[in-house]
């Protein structure tokens, strides 16, 4: 065992490590444990110091007062027995041996200086003989070090080599201190200095093998062998070996290779160390095994939800209702929007308020649209384009007041939406100011024929098409407490309220819909039944129906872009111009696979003799009675009526088959939304 | 029968000992087993507002509170004013229940947008440091001071109140989203220091202690 185990188990357990112990050591420390093992009742046999010199003559008196043998120039070469019965020790040139009964070897074979932070800053090493260690030349500029960085181990040493340090460090900030620092050398030139190190860079030759890396079982045999190769330098011989590479951090190889390289190729001067780098301590594995948090983001219906049965999908930092029942194609969430009425949470749109005097210049400047036409009472949908024209993010923008805006944005873009403002403005003066609404307001999509039915119960006022039509804005209260902000919107294809509310507030809302809605059996649905019904009505979803191929063009979206407003720099605009004719674009098409029953998997590629597109998203469609989806294909694919062919994993030589089809694929005028 | 209720977005495991309703919030005063402390106390029913003008100190009633530097905090009668960056800052009110709002662009009601904790403790830093790398004893910030950085990687807004008595205040502001998933990993990664639910009332006292 080692000295500091040997120490642990006496100390701490006032447990004896054995009856009749030898030590072999290499430093002052393994003296005075075996000392104090000894002042314990410790029966210590002898002391091997791999050592000749250097030793604290008050240590070896101690040892010669207690009658310890001490060994210096020797070392334990080898124990014997299963439990150990014998150790032999030997001189550290092997020529001479003898054996020692005993029933524990402690054994240490030294410490070096603790100087690795000073090697990370460049200091440069240098071997100093007469003490076994590397030590710094010469310090950085304003780098003051004291203590087991320099390898001073004797307290009292350590304590002002600190004090002279910190004195130093102060003078260099400024303050007058000469006197106190020539003092504070003084003392540390009267105090022992470093403890001269153990040489012991390797066992003497005999039959085992000698390692110099314990991480990597790396001998001195491989060094040698890297050296006869060429590999003759430290960091080479270190690549060719991996000596020091392990997670022992190149401790012990760290030291001891360029003294085995120096040895072997009997060279006077020994190279510095191989470079440390950080961390300098292993991390350890409790921190690995200790708490990580899953923090997410939970809507405030979160609850509510999964007492209706929510099913949970981690989407981005949110948690949301995938599903409602196990039946994961959501068959019956998907035909109760499309017959009667469902509510979908969709609190993790992002929303902000915009205002100030150039509120519209930020809006025209980062929307495709012309947003200095939002009619009173009325929704504007938009988007943001990127630089190069492809699609990043779509949402509603209302007019509140004068310089006064309501946005939404998609719930992937929520967190980088003001970023994106700031950033494509910086270099004007413009008067504007964003608050981000996200989590202010929570937001419900009341969807399907008896929607207007549901909400009429709670709402004052008229809700019918003539006065709340499609695409309106509307701010009321409901069952006359709760302040909300009311869009007529239609992703989902049918008659629906985006209702906005204080978060706070929400859960209250979808109770008090649900209560309102018992009459019609209103109930919850996920995003899989979204999902399936916004393909149906062809309307794409950010990042699932775009990417960085596609422009707004080639989605099919071109009319939202106002090209009519050049002075408003909009981002994006130029490149949209350049590519709205370009030949050779890729397209977004929507398609319906010639086995109804049968749509491809999201992914699944469209081939000919090569890969000519792939499939966005597919479904069955329980509405339609057939299998339909999008798809970004090579523009000679895109035209109507052209057959694809679908390739998935493992498919071998067959393929799915679908026609390109107009979208949207389901109520194609638009009558169910202006009911 | 709906009962028109305002939720928090943080709900602990513990009972409540008395609570009421105030504003539609229904507000733990204490909780049964909250003990002396240390506290983490759910704030997030306080009135908040956001504030935001090219001149914030010309706004309307409030520009003389509004701190000079990004950083800066006042603390007065209970409200708190927090500097975020050149146009921007935040009223939190901590003692007033139903505050009116100055019907001034520049004002935004921003009381439901995020989730407002309070760890009220003797030792307030060495659990601060557990969850986040800001530096909240920092000498080159003298206390009430905002940070604005990551606990447990959530982006949250951190006020350090003075120590007054033996307890020190820290404020804790995240998007509502994240406070129940930050409540439990708080709680649970100050467990070393007993860190319990406390009632706002022990809150309030704190605060209005001279």
């Amino acid at each position: 065992m080692q000295i500091g185990c040997a120490h642990r188990l006496i100390r701490t357990y006032g447990v004896f490590p054995g009856e009749c112990v030898v030590f072999s050591i290499g430093h002052d420390l393994g003296l005075e444990a075996a000392l104090d093992l000894f002042d314990l009742g410790v029966h210590v046999k002898c002391v091997a110091d791999s050592r000749t010199e250097s030793q604290d003559p008050r240590l070896l008196e101690a040892l010669s007062e207690r009658k310890i043998p001490i060994l210096p120039g020797w070392m334990a070469l080898k124990a014997h027995g299963k439990t150990l019965k014998k150790v032999t020790l030997g001189t550290t040139d092997g020529t001479r041996f003898t054996d020692f009964n005993c029933d524990t070897l402690v054994a240490s074979t030294g410490l070096i200086p603790a100087n690795d932070l000073l090697s990370l800053l460049q200091t440069k090493m240098t071997y100093r003989r007469d003490m076994g260690f590397f030590l710094p030349e010469a310090l950085p500029p304003k780098v003051f070090a004291g203590g087991g960085v320099l390898g001073l181990q004797h307290p009292q040493a350590i304590e002002v080599s600190g004090h002279s340090a910190g004195l130093e460090a102060a003078a260099a900030c400024g303050i007058p201190l000469t006197g106190l620092i020539h003092e504070a050398r003084e003392r540390l030139q009267d105090l022992r200095g470093l403890p001269g190190g153990s040489k012991l860079v390797r066992a003497p030759e005999g039959e085992g093998k000698s390692f110099i890396c314990f991480d990597t079982d790396t001998t001195v045999e491989n060094i040698h062998q890297a050296c006869d190769m060429g590999f003759d330098r430290v960091e080479l011989a270190k690549r060719v070996t991996a000596a020091g590479t392990g997670p022992g951090q190149g401790g012990i190889p760290g030291h001891n290779l360029p003294l085995v390289l120096s040895e072997y190729l009997e060279s006077s001067r020994p190279e510095p160390p191989t470079t440390v780098r950080p961390p300098l301590r292993p991390t350890l594995l409790a921190t690995y095994a200790g708490s990580h948090y899953d923090i997410v983001k939970k809507t405030p219906i979160h609850e509510a939800q999964e007492k209706s049965g929510g099913i949970f999908r981690r989407v981005g930092v949110w948690k949301r209702a995938r599903y409602f029942s196990r039946d994961f194609s959501s068959r019956d969430e998907i035909e109760n929007v499309r017959n009667n009425v469902g509510i979908i949470d969709v609190s993790t749109l992002g929303k902000f308020r915009i205002f100030g005097p150039d509120a519209l210049n930020a809006l025209q400047r980062v929307y495709v649209g012309d947003m200095a036409r939002i009619p009173e009472g009325k929704i504007k949908y938009s988007v943001m384009c990127n630089e190069d024209g492809c699609l990043i993010d779509d949402g509603v923008v209302v007019k509140r007041g004068e310089n006064d805006y309501y946005f939404t944005t998609s719930t992937g873009r929520a967190s980088a939406t003001i970023e994106w403002i700031r950033y494509h403005t910086r270099y004007e003066r413009w008067d504007f100011h964003v608050v981000n609404l996200t989590d202010d307001f929570g937001a419900l999509n009341l969807a399907g024929p008896n929607a207007r039915a549901v909400l009429e119960r709670l709402a004052e006022g008229d809700l019918s098409q003539e006065n709340f039509p499609f695409g309106g804005y509307r701010e009321f209260v409901l069952g006359k407490t709760v302040p909300v902000r009311v869009m007529r919107l239609g992703f989902v294809g049918e008659l629906s309220y985006e209702i906005h509310m204080p978060a706070s507030f929400m859960e209250t809302v979808w109770n008090l819909l649900f209560d309102a809605g018992g009459a019609f059996r209103i109930r919850p649905f996920g995003l899989e039944a979204q999902n399936a019904l916004r393909l149906e009505k062809g309307h794409i979803i950010i990042g699932q129906e775009s990417e960085i191929r596609a422009t707004l063009h080639d989605l099919g979206l071109g009319l939202l872009w106002s090209r009519n407003k050049p002075e408003a720099k909009t981002v994006g605009a130029p490149a949209l111009r350049f590519t709205e004719h370009q030949k050779g674009r890729m397209k977004l098409v929507g398609f319906e696979m010639e086995n109804p029953a049968r749509p491809p998997k999201d992914g699944a590629i469209v081939v000919d003799d090569a890969i000519r597109g792939y499939v966005f998203t597919a479904r069955y469609s329980f509405t339609l009675e057939k299998s339909i989806g999008f798809a970004l294909v090579e523009e000679q694919l895109a035209e109507l009526g052209t057959r694809l062919a679908i390739f998935e994993d493992n498919m071998g030589e067959d393929r799915l088959y679908a026609e390109v089809v107009p979208t949207p694929f389901y109520d194609p005028e638009g009558q169910r939304l202006k009911m | 029968m709906v009962m028109y209720n305002r939720r928090s977005p943080v709900k602990y495991p513990s009972l409540p000992r008395k609570k009421e309703i105030r504003d539609g919030w229904e507000v733990v005063l204490e909780y049964r087993d909250q003990g002396t402390g240390p506290f983490l106390i759910d704030l997030s029913h306080i009135p908040k507002w956001d504030v935001q003008d090219a001149r914030l100190s010309n706004v309307e009633s409030w520009g003389e509170l509004i701190p000079v530097l990004p950083g800066g905090c006042t603390v007065q009668n209970g409200t708190l004013v927090s500097r975020m960056n050149p146009t921007q800052a935040v009223i939190w009110h901590l003692l007033q229940a139903d505050p009116v709002m100055p019907q001034y662009p520049a004002f935004t009601d921003v009381t439901d947008a995020c989730a407002l904790m309070a760890v009220l403790a003797k030792d307030v830093f060495a659990i601060m440091e557990k969850v986040t790398p800001l530096d909240l004893s920092t000498p080159s910030k003298k206390p009430p001071f905002l940070l604005q950085g990551p606990v447990l990687r959530v982006r949250c807004q951190i006020v350090l109140l003075d120590r007054k008595g033996e307890y020190m205040a820290v404020l804790i502001a995240c998007s509502r989203g994240f406070g129940q998933s930050m409540t439990e990993a708080l709680l649970d990664a100050a467990k070393e220091w007993d860190l319990r639910p406390g009632g706002e009332t022990v809150f309030r006292d704190w605060l209005k202690e001279e």
